[in-house]
C-alpha cells in the first residue's frame, strides 16, 4: 500500500481512495468546505473522535478544527458527546444529505424573502454622479459553471420576442441533461430552430421537443462551436475547454450577434430536418421500392401467362 | 393505351399508380377476370376521376410524384369512398401510418409484391361490403 492510499488516518484501497475523493468533491457542491467535508467523511467512516484526534489525523490545525466542528454542528450533520474531552460523531450520510439540501432550500427561501427589502432600501439611495445607463456600449459577461449558464438560458428563452436559434453538438447539450434546459425550450413561444448533430446515441437530450424544429448539423461542424441566439439582440457562446469548468460568454454586441445569426441561417438553409432521411437511405429506399415494383410486375406476368396463356406479344 | 380505359364487366376498379407497367398489367388481369378498370397514372388525375365517378374498388399507390397517395387520402378522408380503397404500394409503411390508415377507415393495406390471388380476393372482399 502506498502512502497516498493511507488517507487521513484511515487505510483505503486505491478504488476506495478515489471514491472518497469523489465524495469530498460532491459534498463541496452541498455547501461544505473541503475541510468540513474531510471531517464529516472521517467521522462517518471511523466513528466518534475528539477534536484533538481529528486535528492530528486530518492534519488540520487544532483551532481551525474546533471552528470546523462548530460549523458542522450548526449545519446539523455532526453532534458532540459530552465528556472530558468532548467527542464528536456524525449523522448517517442519507440523513446528512437531506439536511444539507434542506439547508440550501431554506437559504434560497430566505434570499427570496429578502428581495423586496433590498430593493426598497436600494431605491432610497441617491444616485451619485451616475453616467447614462442607456449607452450603446456592447456588454459582455463571462459565465462559469452549468448553473449560471442555465440561468442565462432561462432568461433568454423567457424574454425572446421573435426567435431562438440554437447551434451545437449534442455533447454540449448533454451537459444540461437532467436540468430544466429542455423545459425552457418547450416553453418558448416564438420561432425555435435547433441545429445539432442529433445522433442515435445522443438525441435523447432533445426528447420532448418538436422534431420539426430540429435540423441535422453536418459532422464537419461538430465540436467546433455552440451558441444560442435570442432575437437579433443577444448571443450565448459556449467555450469548449475540457481542462476547465463549463464556460460561456454572453453578449449583446450587435456585430457579434449578426455574424453568428448569418452563420446560423446559412447552415440552417443547407441542412436537412432530422425527420428527413439522409441521401444514402433515400437511395436505398428507392432501390427497394423499384425492386418490389419489378417483383410485382413479374408476379402479374406469371399469373397472366399461367392462367391466360399470354405470349410475348399479347393474349392468345 | 389512353389514361382512361373502360371495360364493361362486374366490378369497376380505379387504379391510381404512376407505374404504367403495373397499371396495364393489373387492368389486363382484372379485365380477364370480368371487371372493368379506369387507370390514372398520376395523383392529380386520379383524384379528379375519384371525385367525379363511382367505383366499387380503388387501388391506390402511395409514392407518386406531385400529388401522392397520402395527399389524396387527406383530401377524401371524410368521403365514403375511403372504405373502397385498397392501398397497394411498394413503399415501406410505418406502424404509425398503418394505424392512421385504419383510423380513417381503410381496411386493406398491401405491400408489393402481392400475390395476384390475394389481390383478387381483397378486391372481391371490399366490393362485398357495398
Amino acid at each position: 500500500m502506498t502512502m497516498e492510499e493511507v488517507v487521513e488516518g484511515i487505510s483505503y484501497g486505491t478504488k476506495h481512495y478515489e471514491s472518497i475523493e469523489k465524495i469530498n468533491k460532491i459534498l463541496l457542491q452541498y455547501g461544505l468546505t473541503p475541510n468540513q467535508s474531510k471531517i464529516y467523511v472521517h467521522l462517518t467512516k471511523s466513528g466518534e473522535k475528539t477534536a484533538s484526534e481529528l486535528s492530528k489525523n486530518l492534519k488540520i490545525p487544532r483551532t481551525e478544527t474546533y471552528h470546523l466542528l462548530n460549523s458542522l454542528e450548526q449545519k446539523g450533520i455532526i453532534f458532540s458527546i459530552f465528556g472530558k474531552p468532548s467527542r464528536f460523531n456524525s449523522i448517517p450520510i442519507n440523513e446528512a444529505v437531506t439536511v444539507l439540501i434542506n439547508n440550501e432550500k431554506k437559504r434560497i427561501s430566505d434570499l427570496e424573502s429578502k428581495k423586496d427589502t433590498i430593493l426598497s432600501l436600494w431605491n432610497t439611495l441617491p444616485e451619485i454622479g451616475k453616467q447614462n445607463d442607456d449607452s450603446e456600449d456592447n456588454r459582455f459577461q463571462i459565465l462559469q459553471g452549468r448553473n449560471s449558464i442555465l440561468v442565462k438560458i432561462e432568461q433568454m428563452t423567457k424574454t425572446a420576442n421573435e426567435c431562438i436559434y440554437i447551434l451545437g453538438s449534442e455533447t454540449n447539450f448533454i451537459r444540461f441533461y437532467h436540468t430544466d434546459f429542455v423545459e425552457f425550450l418547450k416553453n418558448v413561444r416564438v420561432r425555435l430552430e435547433i441545429l445539432t448533430t442529433f445522433s442515435e446515441k445522443g438525441n435523447y437530450v432533445f426528447e420532448g421537443l418538436e422534431l420539426e424544429n430540429i435540423k441535422r448539423l453536418d459532422e464537419s461542424h461538430k465540436e467546433n462551436f455552440s451558441f444560442i441566439i435570442k432575437d437579433d439582440s443577444e448571443v450565448l457562446f459556449f467555450i469548449n475547454n475540457p481542462e476547465s469548468e463549463f464556460m460561456a460568454i454572453w453578449t449583446d454586441s450587435r456585430s457579434f450577434v449578426m455574424t453568428l445569426e448569418s452563420l446560423f441561417k446559412l447552415i440552417w438553409r443547407k441542412s436537412t430536418f432530422v425527420l428527413e432521411k439522409d441521401d444514402s437511405s433515400k437511395v436505398e429506399n428507392e432501390f427497394e421500392h423499384r425492386l418490389r415494383e419489378i417483383e410485382q410486375e413479374k408476379l402479374i406476368l406469371n399469373y397472366l401467362q399461367k392462367n391466360f396463356h399470354i405470349k410475348n406479344k399479347g393474349i392468345k | 393505351m389512353s389514361d382512361l380505359t373502360f371495360i364493361k364487366k362486374e366490378l369497376t376498379v380505379l387504379i391510381i399508380d404512376d407505374n404504367e407497367q403495373i397499371t396495364k398489367m393489373i387492368s389486363t388481369f382484372l379485365r380477364l377476370n370480368n371487371h372493368k378498370c379506369i387507370i390514372a397514372n398520376d395523383g392529380e388525375y386520379g383524384l379528379e376521376i375519384l371525385q367525379k365517378e363511382q367505383f366499387n374498388v380503388i387501388l391506390l399507390d402511395l409514392a407518386m410524384p406531385e400529388l401522392d397517395g397520402y395527399e389524396i387520402l387527406e383530401k377524401i378522408r371524410s368521403s365514403d369512398k375511403i372504405s373502397k380503397i385498397i392501398i397497394l404500394t411498394a413503399s415501406n409503411i410505418t406502424k404509425e401510418n398503418q394505424q392512421k390508415f385504419k383510423e380513417i377507415g381503410i381496411k386493406t393495406i398491401l405491400q408489393k409484391p402481392v400475390d395476384i390471388d390475394v389481390l383478387l380476393e381483397k378486391i372481391t372482399t371490399i366490393s362485398k361490403y357495398q
